[in-house]
C-alpha cells in the first residue's frame, strides 16, 4: 500500500499501522502505550497524527494505513497537543528531575540521594536511564510542567521478584495486556477516574490471584512502576550477554545484563520467558562451592584441586568395569556430556547414564498441524506450552491446566487413565469403536471427536508423564501416522538423547540398589533429593564423587566433591529438540572449572595408568528398582482420595537450583493441596486450612486450596514427578 | 489451630445464581447485578464464581465491578447512612458533618463498621437542598443537622438491639 508520511513516499503491506509505517520510513512518532508485542490500544494519545481528509487527530498506533493516505506527524498543532498531553501525564507523575535546570548535576551535590522511601524524581527512580517517559520528554521537547501536581501517595506494593509503585504508573495498560496475552490476567484496571489503579481482585497479593511471575509486565512497563527488586538500585547494565536459559527444554534465549561481574537482571531475547528464566538465575551466585572437598574422618573438609583430583583418580582406578557408574544430567553441556561419556566408556570401562530424554521434533513445525498434548506443560515447560496453546490442541488431563482451558477437546480422565485414553483414541481412529475406553470417565463421543481431529497429529508428551503414557503415545503415533514429541525435562535433554545417555538408566539404578555398583561419579544431578529411596544405596557406596555447583543432599554423601562452573560462566552448547546447537556464552568470570574441564583433566590423569579399552561390560540388574514411572500404575482406591503429585512451576527438577532463589523459595514455602469444592464441603475443609494426608504410611502436610481445577475424588499436591497413591485425608486440629 | 474462612451460604448462593443463566459474552454485568440483588453485595466468593462461570480472571471481574459505583464489594451494615455532598449541603456544613460521622463510627465513607451495624456513604443530592445539611438513614431524611444532632440520631439507632 502506498502512502505519504510527511515528505516521504513509502510502500507498506496492508494492515500496517501508521506508526509502524512511519518507523519504516525512519520517522519516529512518540508513544507510551503501544508495544510491538502487544495488542493495539491507543490510550496515551502521544502518537496523534494528522491525516488528510480525516477529521481530528487519530492515534497512529491503532489506525491502519490506507491507499494514498497523506499523513503529517509533526505539525505545530500536533506538537502543542503532545506537549499538553505529556504535561498532563506528568502532573500525576514525579517529574522534578525531568525539568530541573540543574539536571544531571545532582550526583556531585548529594551522594546518598537514593536513600529515600519514595521516588520523587528520576534520580530517585530505579528505572533512571531505562525509562520511556524520560525518552518521550526529550523527544517531545517538554521544558516545563506548569499544571499543578496531583500528588498521589499510594503505597508501594511488594510482591515476589518485583515491586509495584502505583505512584509511577501512567496507566498505559501495557502490563494488563501483557498479562492477558499470557492467558493469566492476574492484574486489571480497577476503580475508575482519578482512583484508577492497576490492581488485583480485592487487592490480594499477586500470588493469590494466579500470577505466574513470568515478568512479562515488568518487561513492558515504560516507567518505574514495575521494577525487579533484585539489584533495583544498581542502575544500567554495562553489557548484555546473550545466552540460553539453563532450566527446561524450551531453550529460551535470554540476555543477561551484567555489571561489575554480577547478574543485574535477565531480559527475554525473542522468547517468552517464565519465572525461572526471568527471575530464577540468582542461584549462580548463591551458596556456591568454590573449592573441592574431601571426606576426612567424620566430615567434609576443603582441599586443593591437586589433592582432590589425585584422590579421585587413584580411588576410581580400582573400580573399573561394572562396579562403577556415572550419573549425568540434561543440565550439562554437550561438551561435558561427551567428555563424561568418553571417560566412563574408555577410562572406566563402564557407562554413563542420565535420567533424561527428548525426542527429535521442531516446535514451530508441529504447531502448524493437529496436536494432542499429555502432561502439565505449563508447569514443566512454560514456553513450549505457550507456543502450542495457540494451536488449540486436544488435551488429556485430569486437571484443568492452562492448556486444558484452551483445548479444542479436553479429555478429562481420572489420574492414571491417560494410557487407556491414548489407546482408545488409537482404536477409535481406526475402527471408530470405543470399546477400549473400558471404565474410564471419558465418553464415546469425546473420543470420536478427538480421533477425528487427530489424523496425522503430533503427540506431545510432557516430561512429567510416566513410561506407560509414553508407550501408549508411541502406539498411538504409529496408528495415526503422526509424530511423537517427548518433551525433555532439562535444557539439554536432547543432547543426552543424541549421545544415547538416556539408555539404561533403570538398569543402572537397579545395580545401584542391589549393591553391585561400588563407586559412582555423579555430575549435575541430585538423586538424593529427587529419589530419597536412593539415599541408602548412595551412602553404602565405597567411593562416591559428586560434581556440582552446590553442597547438595547428594554431595553430602560424597567422598570427594568437585565444584563446577555454572552455565553463566562457561562456553558450550545445548542441543535443542529440533537439533540446533545453541551457544552458551560466558557472562561472569568463572568461580570454578567447567564440568568438561574437570572430567577431561581426570581422563588425562587416569589414562596414563589405565589401558584405553573401549570394551564395556553392561551390568545386569537383579533387584527391581521401584523408582518413579513404575509406581504410577498401581492406583488403589481403597482410600478416600486419589492423591497426585504434580509438577510445579516454582520448583524445577529436584529443586537444587530453584531452592537457591529466595523468592522462588518463598512461593514454594507452603505445600498446597488442591481439592474440589464438593470434596472440601464434604470433609468440612475450607480454603487455606492446614490438612494432613495419610498415604502409604507417610504423612503429608499442606494447606488446602479449594479449586475446581481438580476433579472430585482427587487431591493434587505440587511436588516432584507424578506419583499416584491413594490417600486418607484428615484435618489438622 | 483452625482457620475458618467464610465459606457460608454465600458461595452456594452464587453458584446457584450462575446456574440458570445464559453465560454468553457480556453476561458479566447482569450476573453481578443478580448477585448483588440476592446477597446485597458482591462477596469475594461470589466474584470467584462469576469469574469461573464467565471464563475470566478474578481481577478482570473485580475491574468491571469497581468501575461501576452501583456494585458494592463489602457487606452492607444493617443501617445505611447517606450524607449529602451536593452543593447546598456542602456549603451548609455537610463536609463537617461527614467528617464528624466518619470519626464517630470509625470508618471512611464507603465502608461498614466492624460490628456490621452501620454503612456510611456520600450522595450527590437527596433533593432537599433547602434543609441543608441533609443525612438519610435507612431512607428517612433528616435535615438542618449539626454534628451533635446527627449523633443523637445515631445514638437512638445504636440503642436498638
Amino acid at each position: 500500500m502506498h502512502l505519504r508520511i510527511d515528505d516521504q513516499e513509502i510502500d507498506v503491506p496492508p494492515g500496517t499501522t501508521i506508526k509502524e509505517a512511519a518507523k519504516l520510513a525512519g520517522i519516529k512518532i512518540p508513544g507510551l502505550c503501544d508495544h510491538p508485542e502487544l495488542e493495539r490500544y491507543g490510550g496515551c494519545r502521544l502518537c496523534l497524527v494528522e491525516v488528510e481528509g480525516i477529521r481530528g487527530y487519530p492515534s497512529s498506533c491503532t489506525m491502519p494505513v490506507s491507499e494514498g493516505m497523506k499523513v503529517r506527524t509533526n505539525t505545530p498543532a500536533l506538537k502543542s497537543l503532545r506537549l499538553n498531553i505529556l504535561e498532563m501525564l506528568l502532573s500525576e507523575h514525579p517529574c522534578i528531575c525531568l525539568i530541573c535546570e540543574r539536571s544531571g548535576m545532582c550526583d556531585e551535590v548529594r551522594e546518598g540521594m537514593r536513600k529515600v522511601p519514595q521516588t520523587m524524581g528520576c534520580r530517585y527512580c530505579p528505572k533512571d536511564g531505562r525509562c520511556e517517559l524520560q525518552e518521550a520528554v526529550t523527544q517531545i521537547g517538554l521544558k516545563k510542567v506548569e499544571l499543578c501536581r496531583i500528588g498521589t501517595e499510594k503505597e508501594i506494593i511488594r510482591s515476589p521478584f518485583f515491586d509495584r509503585d502505583p505512584n509511577l504508573c501512567i496507566l498505559c495498560g501495557r502490563c494488563v495486556r501483557a498479562c492477558a496475552d499470557r492467558g493469566v490476567s492476574a492484574i486489571s484496571f480497577v476503580f475508575r477516574g482519578f482512583d484508577t489503579v492497576i490492581g488485583t481482585a480485592f487487592e490480594k497479593p499477586l500470588e493469590d490471584v494466579g500470577c505466574r511471575f513470568c515478568g512479562a509486565c515488568v518487561d513492558v512497563c515504560p516507567t518505574g512502576a514495575l521494577v525487579e527488586r533484585a539489584n533495583k538500585w544498581s542502575g544500567v547494565a554495562k553489557r548484555v550477554v546473550e545466552t540460553i536459559c539453563p532450566y527446561c527444554s524450551s531453550n529460551c534465549q535470554i540476555g543477561i545484563e551484567v555489571k561489575d561481574d554480577k547478574i543485574l537482571r535477565t531480559r527475554p531475547k525473542g522468547s517468552k520467558l517464565c519465572v525461572r528464566g526471568r527471575f530464577g538465575l540468582e542461584f549462580v551466585s548463591n551458596q556456591r562451592l568454590t573449592r573441592p572437598m574431601i571426606l576426612k574422618g567424620e566430615g567434609l573438609v576443603e582441599a586443593g584441586w591437586q589433592e582432590a583430583m589425585e584422590l579421585v583418580a587413584e580411588r576410581l582406578g580400582g573400580y573399573k568395569g561394572r562396579r562403577f557408574a556415572m550419573l549425568l544430567s540434561g543440565v550439562l553441556t554437550n561438551e561435558a556430556l561427551r567428555t563424561a561419556k568418553k571417560f566412563s566408556e574408555r577410562v572406566m570401562n563402564s557407562r554413563a547414564v542420565a535420567e533424561d530424554t527428548s525426542s527429535d521434533f521442531s516446535l514451530t513445525e508441529i504447531i502448524q498441524g493437529p496436536l494432542l498434548a499429555v502432561g502439565d506443560l505449563a508447569e514443566t515447560n512454560p514456553a513450549t506450552e505457550l507456543a502450542i496453546r495457540h494451536s488449540k490442541p486436544v488435551v488429556i488431563s485430569p486437571f484443568r491446566t492452562m492448556l486444558a482451558k484452551k483445548a479444542s477437546v479436553w479429555l478429562r480422565c481420572r489420574p492414571g487413565e491417560e494410557p487407556q485414553v491414548l489407546e482408545a483414541i488409537a482404536k477409535a481412529s481406526v475402527q471408530e469403536n470405543t470399546d477400549a475406553l473400558g471404565d474410564t470417565v471419558i465418553s464415546a463421543e469425546e473420543i470420536l471427536k478427538a480421533a477425528k481431529l487427530l489424523g496425522k497429529a503430533s503427540v506431545v508428551v510432557g516430561p512429567d508423564c510416566n513410561r506407560a503414557v509414553r508407550k501408549a503415545a508411541e502406539n498411538l503415533v504409529r496408528v495415526i501416522g503422526g509424530k511423537l514429541c517427548v518433551v525433555g525435562r532439562n535444557c539439554n535433554s536432547r543432547g543426552v538423547a543424541v549421545l544415547g545417555l538416556d539408555q539404561g538408566y533403570e538398569e543402572t539404578m537397579q545395580s545401584l540398589m542391589s549393591g553391585e555398583i561400588a563407586a559412582a561419579y555423579i555430575v549435575g544431578s541430585n538423586p538424593a533429593r529427587s529419589d530419597p529411596e536412593l539415599i541408602e544405596s548412595l551412602s553404602n557406596l565405597e567411593f562416591l564423587v559428586v560434581q556440582d555447583l552446590f553442597l547438595t543432599e547428594t554431595a553430602k554423601l560424597a567422598d570427594v566433591i568437585l565444584p563446577a562452573a555454572s552455565f553463566a560462566e562457561i562456553e558450550g552448547t545445548y542441543t535443542s529438540s529440533d537439533g540446533r546447537m545453541l551457544q552458551l556464552m560466558p557472562a561472569l568470570s568463572a568461580i570454578s572449572k567447567s564440568d568438561m574441564q574437570i572430567i577431561s583433566e581426570l581422563c588425562h590423569k587416569m589414562k596414563g595408568r589405565l589401558p584405553d579399552d573401549p570394551a564395556s561390560s553392561r551390568p545386569e540388574g537383579t533387584k527391581t528398582w521401584t523408582g518413579k514411572g513404575q509406581q504410577s500404575e498401581d492406583i488403589t482406591s481403597s482410600g478416600s482420595f486419589i492423591l497426585v503429585e504434580g509438577p510445579c512451576l516454582f520448583e524445577f527438577g529436584s529443586g537444587t537450583r530453584t531452592s537457591r532463589v529466595r523468592d522462588l523459595q518463598y512461593l514454594n514455602k507452603d505445600r498446597y493441596v488442591d481439592i474440589h469444592p464438593r470434596d472440601a464441603a464434604r470433609h468440612k475443609i475450607s480454603n487455606g486450612e492446614p490438612v494432613s494426608i495419610q498415604s502409604r504410611g507417610r504423612s503429608i502436610r499442606g494447606l488446602a486450596r479449594v479449586s475446581m481445577s481438580v476433579p472430585e475424588g482427587v487431591m493434587r499436591i505440587c511436588g516432584r514427578a507424578s506419583r499416584i497413591a491413594s490417600a486418607e485425608v484428615r484435618r489438622d486440629v | 489451630m483452625k482457620k475458618k474462612a467464610a465459606r457460608d451460604t454465600t458461595e452456594d448462593g452464587a453458584q446457584e445464581i450462575c446456574k440458570g443463566l445464559d453465560l454468553e459474552e457480556g453476561a458479566t454485568i447482569p450476573l453481578l447485578q443478580r448477585v448483588q440483588s440476592r446477597l446485597g453485595y458482591i462477596s469475594p466468593e461470589a466474584l470467584r464464581e462469576i469469574a469461573e462461570a464467565m471464563g475470566l480472571s478474578e481481577s478482570e471481574v473485580y475491574g468491571i465491578a469497581t468501575f461501576y459505583s452501583e456494585f458494592k464489594l463489602s457487606k452492607p451494615g444493617r443501617h445505611l447512612i447517606k450524607i449529602c455532598m451536593g452543593t447546598s449541603c456542602y456549603l451548609g456544613g455537610g463536609k463537617k458533618l461527614l467528617e464528624h460521622m466518619s470519626r464517630e463510627l470509625g470508618i471512611k465513607p464507603g465502608r461498614t463498621t466492624e460490628d456490621e451495624k452501620f454503612s456510611l456513604e456520600t450522595v450527590a443530592c437527596l433533593g432537599c437542598c433547602s434543609k441543608s445539611p441533609v443525612m438519610a438513614v435507612d431512607g428517612v431524611i433528616y435535615g438542618g443537622l449539626s454534628p451533635s444532632s446527627a449523633e443523637s440520631i445515631l445514638a437512638h439507632l445504636e440503642s436498638e438491639p
